[in-house]
């Protein structure tokens, strides 16, 4: 059993074999150049995430720590999700009726989410947990929980 | 109404959201100023884009929202209060059915207000990954259309509803044709042009690789 933490705040007794520290750490952005699938399948052409990747697609379980920024993902979330894509294949399938991405890897982690943070309202509180539902049903988890840190 | 367009793309001019700029831009008489989020430090075009009444963003879709470098943008865009300035989207999406943009479309509405901006809207168009590698020709209407709403934008300062439900569609993909898309020889035509590009670049042996699962 085996957990990757990836953190945007201090979180005291957070423990897994692997942590990825975004308060600190700032991730680079998708260069949108698609080598990972059309020149060096699988691998990024920017390599700060070399061993976050190796520590997600082996892990059985990935603990997010978030925050809110302006009601929405920070960008430095962002750019780590848009970075997530050369763990899946070109290819698109219709099988649940819209379009997604087949997957490169013979599973990936079960998802717990933990944010910290305030919204204006409910709409962006919804709009919130139900991207970060998206993302990770879009990236193959078998599961996905979103909660409000206590 | 002085209007900025931000390119969003992180391939700045080579890809298909500029040639969403080029084509929605041939409709105007006066071009607007163009700039590109790859290029600029997030802060110093956050406080230029505060010189215009209204800006459009023009980005592709990536993981069902706007790429890591525009919400990095928005994230240092400083809050108005009683202002008419106005901030739009355009959208264009790899996947064959806008609805994969629907967090996009909720998330910018919902920042645009709280930013205490005017929302004039975000236009999306799915199924544009293949435009920049396939001839032009084949994209003779979509580019007609882009045109118009740049014309029309032009006149009246915002997007034109008709041509934007004609963009967004289709909005999901009917069943008959997941069952099409889903046709085994269709499955393998597709995978044809991706092999093709693979084959090129030497790499089409490799193209399953896993390379981080360990042993």
């Amino acid at each position: 059993m085996s957990t990757v933490i990836i953190a945007e705040y201090e979180v005291a007794g957070a423990a897994g074999e692997y942590l990825l520290n975004l308060s600190q750490r700032p991730v680079t952005g998708c260069s949108g150049c698609f080598r990972c699938w059309w020149n060096t399948p699988g691998r990024c052409v920017h390599k700060d995430l070399d061993d976050f990747y190796r520590a997600y697609v082996n892990a059985d379980t990935a603990i997010f720590y978030t925050t809110v920024s302006q009601g929405f993902v920070s960008g430095n979330l962002k750019s780590l999700f848009d970075r997530l894509l050369p763990l899946f294949l070109p290819y698109s399938n219709f099988h649940t009726g819209e379009s997604m991405h087949n997957k490169r890897y013979p599973r990936y982690p079960d998802i717990q989410i933990l944010y910290s943070g305030e919204f204006s309202g409910e709409a962006e509180r919804k709009c919130y947990e139900s991207y970060l539902q998206r993302v990770f049903y879009q990236f193959h988890s078998p599961g996905c929980t979103v909660e409000a840190m206590a | 109404m002085k209007t900025l367009i931000l390119n969003g793309s992180p391939n700045a001019e080579r890809g298909n959201t500029e040639i969403f700029i080029r084509h929605f831009q041939s409709g105007m008489q006066n071009p607007c100023e163009v700039r590109y989020i790859a290029r600029e430090k997030p802060s110093g075009l956050a406080a230029y884009l505060e010189q215009f009444d209204q800006v459009l963003i023009f980005m592709p879709l990536y993981i069902h929202a706007m790429p890591g470098i525009v919400r990095k943008l928005l994230e240092q865009v400083r809050p108005q209060s009683g202002t008419e300035k106005s901030l739009g989207y355009v959208i264009q999406a790899g996947f064959m059915e806008s609805a994969t943009a629907a967090w996009a479309v909720q998330s910018l509405e919902l920042l645009t207000k709280r930013l205490g901006y005017r929302y004039l809207g975000t236009v999306v168009r799915c199924n544009s990954a293949p435009i920049h590698m396939l001839p032009q020709r084949l994209y003779r209407k979509l580019f007609h259309k882009l045109a118009q709403l740049g014309q029309y934008y032009a006149a009246h300062s915002c997007f034109d509803p008709q041509i934007v439900a004609w963009l967004a569609e289709p909005h999901r993909i009917s069943p008959r044709n997941v069952r099409l898309y889903s046709n085994p020889l269709l499955v393998r035509l597709n995978k044809v042009f991706i092999h093709r590009m693979q084959k090129k670049n030497g790499c089409y042996e490799q193209r399953l690789d896993q390379p981080y699962l360990s042993k």
